[in-house]
């Protein structure tokens, strides 16, 4: 039987990564595993992501990225969040698009298919 | 010095409106956004855009139509139209074979597909205005749609969502108001050319 590797991603590590975060989490991808991020990525670091994604894509081993994520609260806290540009970032799992076969939005849960490839 | 010109400059088409705006056609793939573009430049110029299909990614390559004349209220308004890859997170070719292509074909269109979603978003850059494109038929919450609705807030570039294929019996495009309350949401039919009008006030009303 094949196995997954779910790896939870620390904030603390994530913050220590500074601008080699995306690069941290492609790596990983890659490698197969399936990330649970404790801190989410803002939008514009999901857009560079799939930017990346789409440049590491090998028509036969790696297909491309499936993310799951809530989108920031930022509506909650108003001209406030604006003001102090702070984004609210959430938890988000990221993986390889062949071993996270499918997300599935049930009101205010995700649910995500993993499939073992064996 | 630069910046202060650039703020002034900013006020100016604030007061005055831009007499030429740039917009660029965003969304996943198949959500008809050649469609879109090539109904726009129809309109305006009796011209097409691009070729499409019910094949995704169709749209490889960041495809262009300037100078499109709008007339409103007795005054011209300049539109370039930039028709962009469809936005995905992967791409798997075996997809493409399933609408009858050759594996050969298959590979070098997901080849040109993932070239296509990174000039895409580079040209995010060049954009006065983006159009999201949204099929009415299909659940609007997706993770690609929050992620391109997110970068345009961030970047503030000012979005339209166009809900497409209202012409289709399952069409909803209530859901995607509901899903999206703090955009302007625009129900349209490319194929058909319903609403396009009030497509174009909201062009001019948010983009100019």
């Amino acid at each position: 039987m094949g196995e997954i590797v779910l790896q939870i991603v620390s904030r603390e590590l994530l913050h220590s990564l500074g601008n080699n975060k995306l690069d941290y989490i492609i790596d990983k991808i890659l490698e197969g595993k399936v990330l649970l991020l404790e801190e989410g990525l803002t939008p514009e670091e999901q857009l560079t992501l799939i930017k990346k994604a789409m440049e590491k894509v090998d028509i036969d081993k790696f297909k491309g990225i499936e993310m799951a994520f809530y989108p920031e609260e930022q509506k909650k806290y108003g001209i406030f969040a604006k003001i102090l540009k702070k984004k609210i970032s959430r938890v988000m799992l990221i993986g390889p698009s062949d071993v996270i076969s499918e997300i599935r939005r049930k009101g205010n849960t995700i649910e995500t298919i993993i499939r073992i490839i064996e | 010095m630069a910046k202060r010109r650039s703020w002034i400059l900013r006020k100016l088409l604030w007061l005055f409106g831009r007499p030429h705006i740039r917009i660029g056609i965003y969304g996943p793939p198949n959500a008809g956004k050649t469609t879109l573009a090539n109904a726009i430049a129809r309109d305006l110029v009796g011209e097409e855009v691009g070729p499409v299909s019910d094949i995704p990614h169709e749209t490889r390559r960041v495809t262009t139509k300037r100078n499109l004349v709008l007339h409103y209220k007795n005054k011209k308004i300049y539109l370039d139209i930039a028709d962009t890859p469809g936005i995905a997170t992967k791409i798997d070719y075996k997809e493409f074979m399933k609408y009858g292509l050759s594996e050969e074909d298959a590979k070098k269109r997901a080849k040109e597909a993932t070239e296509g979603v990174i000039e895409a978003i580079k040209w995010l850059d060049e954009v006065d205005g983006v159009i999201v494109v949204m099929d009415s038929t299909q659940d609007p919450y997706t993770q690609v749609n929050i992620t391109i609705l997110g970068n345009l807030e961030a970047r503030r570039i000012p979005t339209i969502i166009a809900a497409n294929k209202i012409d289709l019996p399952e069409a909803t495009p209530g859901k995607i108001i509901s899903a999206f309350p703090q955009h302007v949401v625009i129900p349209i039919s490319a194929l058909r050319g319903d609403n396009l009008e009030e497509l174009y006030k909201a062009i001019v009303k948010y983009f100019r």
